[in-house]
């Protein structure tokens, strides 16, 4: 049965639709802007010339080639902090948000069990996030041979599975949290800190010793988005990643399943 | 709608047993027991907090029993099966802004709500809502029309309304208690809350009193009534044996009387064939009976310790 599926997507397109819209902007702005600094070697020296604790931080690789380029401009912070800011918003309205809003009684008071609903709603939050990953690389496929952006499809598509997956995974604990609890802010909270906290592990432990083991821990870690544009589809990366998603999203649905909803 | 009571033996369609809810330390309900019968209303009264909304919740498995069972039409109530035999309409009531009724009631015929759709055409028209404009954009007497449509348009054996007629004017819940003995002669079971007897008095066949999470009654309107305090006003021809009249008449057991504005205002419960013994010693001017106030019924089981939850929910 995927009628809640179907319902929430009518009651959220233009939502999705204009995230898209913004996603497709930001990121042919982006691409496009490589064209001004193609073959500069100024950019590869300045970088260069930063302490290797913030190279670590900025995604580590040069700025000069297109593939260095999409993985520092695009794809090591800033479209997956665009993406998580709307997965995390999305995962913890769809059910701590109607909780809170009490709409959710009227919905359960329905014939329908809580972990329909709970599978519905992850498969319409799933939804978003791959149009959005998919709007990333759009633009830089479109836009690839005038701006000299040249990275073979096959690696931007790698990119974007690592960048679903990683996006995925937190979205994940953001509506485990929340749904888990019946507290939006909470989940809104754990999601977006443990992004926060573990970015600056990943990006420290590169450089700082005692910090590295630590690195395994973090989402970013395994978000191995260089593997994917320079060599091949990280499977094993991208494996992790869904993995963790859907223990987090079973007992997130196991607290729900077992709580009283809020009055 | 009371001439139902005293029918014969009616198919149970909600069968709550020993139901205990709680919620941390704060108070749920404590072992309710309550049956509904098919083609009745029962109320379910109960001041604010008195654990009417956590039973209703209960029975749609919105907050799970710690204890109890409760039985849909023969479907364990855990069971979404169960909720295919239930209207329902929170007290809260709350939708999404932006959708417009229709959408709203697609919304939740798609969750397996099963609404009829000439039945929404036609309460709407009978509510006098319009169901193409944005929820969020109405009053919330027509939010409550709205809600009412949800919890009519399905053919329901069980119908839960959480103080349905808060926000509606008379002229509505004169409609709605049209609505409500339809359903009932249909053979719907309503299940009403309110915090008000008036509301119930008319409707009800039986009132269920909830007391801190307990159930310390279940009786029909005319046993309610039997337990309503009646008052008699009376005046002896001679002023002087007034204070004479008022300590025989105090002397019988369950009156009380007093001298007020040299009448003597007695206050009984039961039958006044003592206090008429006692008046017929005196010569009286004139005697007043004023009507048992079943408020007051209802303040005696909120306060009077006889009916207080003893080991109740904490």
């Amino acid at each position: 049965m995927t009628s809640m599926l179907v319902s929430d997507l009518r009651l959220r397109w233009r939502s999705l639709l204009w995230w898209t819209i913004a996603v497709l902007a930001l990121s042919a702005l982006v691409a496009s802007f490589y064209k001004s600094i193609a073959g500069e070697n100024a950019y590869a020296d300045v970088f260069g010339s930063l302490p290797e604790s913030l190279q670590g931080l900025l995604g580590g690789v040069d700025l000069g080639t297109p593939v260095g380029y999409l993985t520092t401009e695009m794809y090591s912070f800033f479209m997956p902090a665009v993406l998580l800011v709307f997965a995390i918003g999305r995962a913890t309205s769809t059910l701590a948000g109607e909780e809170e809003n009490h709409t959710l009684d009227l919905l359960l008071a329905q014939p329908i069990s809580r972990t329909a609903l709970y599978v519905q709603k992850v498969i319409g939050l799933l939804i978003g996030i791959a149009i959005l990953s998919i709007a990333v690389a759009v633009p830089v496929v479109a836009l690839g041979g005038w701006a000299e952006l040249d990275v073979p499809a096959a690696n931007l598509w790698a990119a974007t599975a690592q960048l679903f997956a990683f996006v995925t995974f937190l979205a994940m604990l953001a509506l485990a949290v929340s749904a888990g609890l019946g507290r939006r802010s909470v989940g809104m909270g754990v999601a977006a800190g443990l992004a926060f906290v573990s970015y600056l592990i990943d990006g420290f432990g590169k450089s700082i010793d005692w910090l590295e083991p630590w690195r395994v821990l973090t989402p970013w870690y395994w978000y191995d988005v260089s593997a994917a544009l320079t060599e091949s589809m990280p499977w094993g990366s991208f494996a992790v990643l869904i993995a963790a998603a859907t223990v987090v999203g079973a007992l997130g649905l196991m607290g729900f399943n077992r709580r009283n909803l809020h009055a | 709608m009371n001439s139902r009571t005293g029918a014969q033996a009616r198919q149970i369609v909600l069968d709550v047993k020993d139901v205990t809810v709680r919620y941390g330390s704060a108070r749920g309900i404590d072992d309710v027991s309550l049956q509904v019968p098919a083609g009745q209303v029962t109320g379910l009264l109960g001041p604010n907090g008195s654990g009417k909304t956590t039973l209703l919740r209960s029975i749609l498995d919105l907050v799970h029993p710690t204890k109890g069972t409760i039985d849909v039409v023969g479907t364990d109530s855990r069971r979404p099966r169960a909720r295919a035999c239930i209207s329902y309409l929170p007290g809260d009531l709350s939708f999404p802004g932006r959708l417009s009724g229709h959408s709203l009631l697609r919304r939740f015929s798609a969750a397996g709500g099963a609404l009829d759709s000439t039945q929404i055409e036609n309460l709407s028209k009978r509510l006098d809502i319009d169901l193409s404009r944005p929820v969020g954009t109405l009053s919330r007497g027509n939010q409550q029309k709205v809600g009412l449509v949800l919890a009519f348009a399905k053919q329901a054996d069980v119908l839960l309304l959480d103080e349905p007629t808060s926000g509606l004017d008379p002229l509505l819940q004169r409609e709605f208690a049209v609505l409500v003995t339809e359903v009932v002669e249909r053979g719907s079971a309503v299940v009403l809350s309110s915090h008000v007897m008036s509301e119930l008095e008319d409707l009800a066949d039986r009132v269920a009193v909830l007391r801190e999470g307990r159930l310390v009654a279940v009786e029909t309107i005319e046993q309610l009534r039997a337990r309503a305090r009646q008052r008699l006003r009376v005046r002896t021809v001679d002023p002087n044996l007034a204070y004479t009249c008022c300590e025989r008449i105090n002397a019988l057991p369950g009156v009380d009387a007093r001298i007020a504005d040299s009448m003597i205002d007695v206050t009984y419960i039961g039958d006044v064939d003592g206090i008429v013994k006692v008046l017929a010693g005196f010569s009286i001017q004139t005697i007043e009976s004023v009507g048992g106030e079943l408020d007051e019924v209802l303040l005696d089981f909120y306060s009077d310790e006889r009916y207080a939850p003893t080991g109740g929910a904490a």
